[in-house]
């Protein structure tokens, strides 16, 4: 078996990766620890240097982030993400094109591919739901869009999620490695008009389906929901203002 | 601090504002962690917005990586040994009383500063700026015209100078 060069693993970890590429890069750390364990050290080093440049913004505001114990020792804690990628190989979803064109030209920079959440949509979604799930890729390139979403960079190291949303929806946020702030709709929510400007996303008429908050450890990100605060993550520690259906060290879910 | 003066006649006035409102955190907050020097930052800003304002037809989109290349050259031209030499020469980034005894977590914080601040000096300047630019959210394809390169070999690039900054930072050497 051939193994994927630190380029290809890069590219995928950077989210720069799109259909073909992606899924092969995909299920070959399906069934690869080394590839696995090559794509863990690029993303150590990268969390890395992303503490480390903060540090360097902010000297003072970083040792509270020491305090609350951010991981010296990079690598530890990186394998539940990765342990669920076997099973993705072989589910592909179809981003449509209806998603992208709902994103004005404002900062988006890029409209996240869907491939690399489809572990998680599996798991999440009721198997009634009308969700195109497509087994192959060949089958992929028929479906509807399953997944939309954007992804910006803090502004002043802040960034602000502002929810209109029904109470079928259910959302996840979570502290997550990326120097971006994402949000990620699956399902019906994929539906939902998503508007990003520096440091701000909103997301509009998410009725219901699941919605994935990506928050940059790095950076203090307030969650709003129908008018008003409902959580906050400043230095990997989630704040919560509303009440969650259930919590965990860095991710909360709840129903709007 | 300067202030910039925009004239009633500049085609570019109405969204220049806004593009600098946008902008200026993003590209100061790059050229400090490029350069280390806080006014050596402030001053190449300044003057890339200056020259930002004779290139009218540039989208919003374009300004923004047209500003961070000519802001990358502008630091160059300067001389970037120089800068860093005087640099190494000072002392902790944080202030520190002397007076008082110093509390362990401020004296690791100065020496975790540093020890940052060494590691991306031991890298070269393409690495810097890659990974750089990386962190203020460009894209491969962004930074391979930034640094002329091919956006396919963006990767591995990266991939190259997040180790050699990891180890840098580890063992104060470039492996
Ligand atoms: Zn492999």
């Amino acid at each position: 078996m051939n193994h994927m060069d630190e380029g290809l693993l890069q590219a995928y970890a950077d989210e720069e990766l799109a259909g073909h590429a992606r899924t092969t890069v995909e299920g070959h750390l399906g069934t690869c620890l080394s590839c696995h364990a090559e794509l863990d050290e690029l993303r150590s080093a990268s969390e890395e240097l992303t503490r480390g440049l903060l540090l360097l913004s902010d000297p003072q505001a970083e040792i509270d982030q020491y305090a609350v114990g951010w991981p010296r020792r990079p690598g530890a804690k990186r394998l539940t993400r990765m342990a669920a990628l076997p099973r993705a190989a072989v589910l592909v979803l179809a981003l449509g094109t209806a998603a992208a064109a709902m994103i004005p030209g404002s900062p988006v920079y890029r409209l996240i591919n869907p491939a690399p959440r489809a572990a998680q949509v599996e798991s999440a979604a009721p198997p009634s739901a009308a969700q195109p799930i497509a087994t192959s890729t060949a089958a992929a390139a028929a479906a509807a869009p399953a997944e939309a979403g954007v992804s910006i960079e803090p502004l002043n190291g802040e960034v602000r999620v502002v929810l209109r949303a029904g109470s079928e929806l259910r959302v996840r946020a979570s502290i997550a490695s990326s120097p971006r702030a994402g949000v990620f709709a699956t399902g019906a929510a994929a539906q939902a008009r998503f508007d990003a400007s520096p440091g701000r996303i909103e997301v509009t008429g998410a009725e219901s389906g699941d919605l994935r908050i990506e928050m940059p450890r790095g950076a203090v990100t307030t969650v709003m929901v129908n008018g008003r605060d409902y959580l906050r993550s400043t230095d990997g520690e989630i704040q919560l203002f509303a009440p969650a259906d259930s919590r965990a060290d860095a991710e909360v879910t709840f129903h709007p | 601090m300067r202030a910039f003066t925009l004239s009633e006649s500049d085609s570019r006035t109405g969204s220049f504002s806004s593009v600098y409102r946008t902008l200026h955190p993003s590209l100061l907050r790059y050229l400090e962690r490029l350069t280390g020097e806080k006014d050596a930052a402030e001053d190449v800003a300044q003057e890339a917005f200056m020259r930002l304002l004779q290139r009218p037809e540039l989208t919003d989109e374009a300004a923004r990586l047209w500003l961070f290349t000519v802001a990358t050259n502008l630091v160059r031209d300067r001389g970037r040994a120089a800068t860093r030499q005087s640099r190494l020469l000072k002392t902790s980034p944080v202030p520190i009383p002397t007076s008082e005894p110093l509390p362990d977590a401020v004296a690791e914080r100065a020496d975790e500063v540093a020890r940052v601040r060494r590691a991306l000096d031991l890298l070269s300047e393409r690495d810097r700026q890659i990974l750089l630019m990386r962190q203020e959210g460009f894209r491969y394809g962004e930074i391979a015209q930034s640094v002329d390169v091919s956006a396919s070999s963006v990767g591995t690039l990266i991939a190259r100078a997040l180790k050699r900054f990891a180890s840098a930072y580890r063992t104060g050497e470039v492996s």
